[in-house]
């Protein structure tokens, strides 16, 4: 089942006046429950195509299907409630906010969806505990390992049972060891929630364990 | 008048009587009369006048100083001015707070708008959160002006370097603070909802951010 579907995108980025050409024209296809790792050198357009894909951004021309709805003509809000309800995002720099505990980043988004405070909190905590995480449920960022912030970033990804999870680099500031578990764990959700998982990486940890593989280079999707 | 008696506790039971201590060795030819309340003044000026007849003149500051009821309407709208101007500079600092707490959090903005929060609910959060700021404000202050009014409730303001001037105007050197209860209320009541439109542009600009923009911003 197509979950995915990009024609024809193209986009291009004003540098100082400058027009740069990141993406020259992507098709793509993408099923339920696939574990996608899109590879290439750094300035590919692996990172503008993630977020195209997942609704972040806007392409310049071309469409892109989620569901089978057209998002080009989508408003912010629509978008926004899009990201809600189906998306889940890991990034490099994990981005968790710094204010916020492990538990209340994960719980945040359970918030936006009217979830009651009780439910969340048992939800929340049943997910760290799944994630072998449980003992970090009281620290902030600050007080957390790139790791294990990580895995506090995948779990907010993953708490509203999101259709896919598109992952930017999310290995890019983690030792072997820890990039290796953080891994085990995504494919573990891809596996057992059926969750479709993106990647966009250039880590051979990464890429040697994608179950299709798509190479980008100066913007384009090498045969 | 030879005599003259007064009831404590309010202005318009003054009794004059002018029958009084006949035996009093001395004569008064003019009488000071301080009322509690200032808008009493008329009404104290009516009572006089009808119990001691035409035989005496009674005249309140406003015959005597006439000016002085010019200068008070220039204090006033000199204060509604000054409340304006106070007011502004408020709203431009909390702004300037606001904008300052969103351009420190575009990142945060950022993953709040990638996660799914809703253009509606950011704004709502910012101008929310410069409402507490503002109850917290105008709590602090009031708390810090209310010690400041009790401090100087007893010892007044010294204003002897301008005895001179303030004395042709009818006014002694040492000048007391007088807080009433519509000025806490006024603070209380408006203070917090200043803070809130003091957040509208911030929270605008802040919805205006593209999230890809504000995830990356460095």
């Amino acid at each position: 089942m197509e979950i995915i579907k990009a024609e024809k995108l193209i986009k291009v980025y004003q540098n100082n006046g400058v027009p740069v050409n990141a993406l020259r024209g992507i098709n793509l296809s993408i099923s339920k429950g696939e574990y996608l790792v899109i590879a290439g050198p750094s300035g590919s357009g692996k990172t503008t195509l993630l977020n195209l894909l997942g609704a972040l951004d806007k392409p310049t021309e071309g469409k892109i299907f989620f569901d089978g709805e057209d998002l080009t003509g989508k408003t912010k809000s629509e978008l926004s409630a899009l990201r809600l309800h189906k998306l889940g995002f890991v990034f490099q720099a994990y981005n968790l906010i710094p204010v916020l505990t492990a538990m209340e980043n994960i719980e945040f988004s359970m918030m936006l969806l009217g979830i009651p405070d009780k439910e969340r909190r048992e939800k929340a905590l049943e997910l760290l505990d799944d994630l072998g995480i449980k003992e970090l449920a009281g620290k902030r960022p600050n007080e957390m390992s790139g790791g294990q912030q990580q895995r506090v970033a995948v779990a907010r990804a993953i708490i509203n049972n999101p259709s896919v999870v598109l992952a930017d680099e999310p290995t890019a500031n983690l030792d072997s060891v820890t990039a290796g578990n953080l891994l085990d764990l995504m494919e573990r959700m891809n596996v057992e929630k059926n969750i479709t998982f993106i990647f966009s990486s250039h880590d051979k940890n990464v890429i040697d364990r994608a179950k299709r593989l798509l190479i980008l280079k100066d913007g384009k999707l090498q045969d | 008048m030879i005599g003259f008696d007064q009831q404590t506790g309010q202005d318009s039971t003054l009794v004059v009587n002018p029958e009084g201590n006949k035996n009093s060795p001395c004569i008064y030819y003019e009488f000071a009369i301080i009322t509690k309340n200032f808008e009493n003044v008329d009404i104290v000026k009516q009572e006089l006048e009808s119990k001691l007849g035409g035989e005496y003149e009674v005249l309140t500051y406003k015959d005597l100083l006439p000016m002085l009821i010019y200068q008070m309407e220039i204090f006033k709208k000199s204060m509604l001015i000054f409340d304006i101007v106070i007011g502004l500079a408020l709203i431009f600092g909390i702004i300037n707070s606001m904008l300052m707490s969103v351009f420190e959090r575009i990142n945060e903005i950022g993953v709040l708008m990638a996660i799914g929060m809703k253009n509606t609910r950011l704004y709502l959060m910012i101008v929310l959160e410069a409402f507490i700021l503002g109850i917290l404000g105008t709590l602090t202050g009031l708390a810090a002006g209310l010690l400041l009014d009790l401090l100087l409730a007893h010892s007044g303001i010294n204003l002897g370097l301008f005895s001179a001037g303030l004395k042709a105007i009818g006014v002694g050197s040492i000048i007391y603070p007088a807080l009433s209860f519509a000025d806490i209320l006024n603070a209380v009541l408006f203070m917090p909802f200043v803070a809130v439109l003091g957040a509208v542009y911030p929270a605008y600009k802040a919805i205006r951010l593209e999230p890809i923009y504000a995830i990356n911003y460095v």
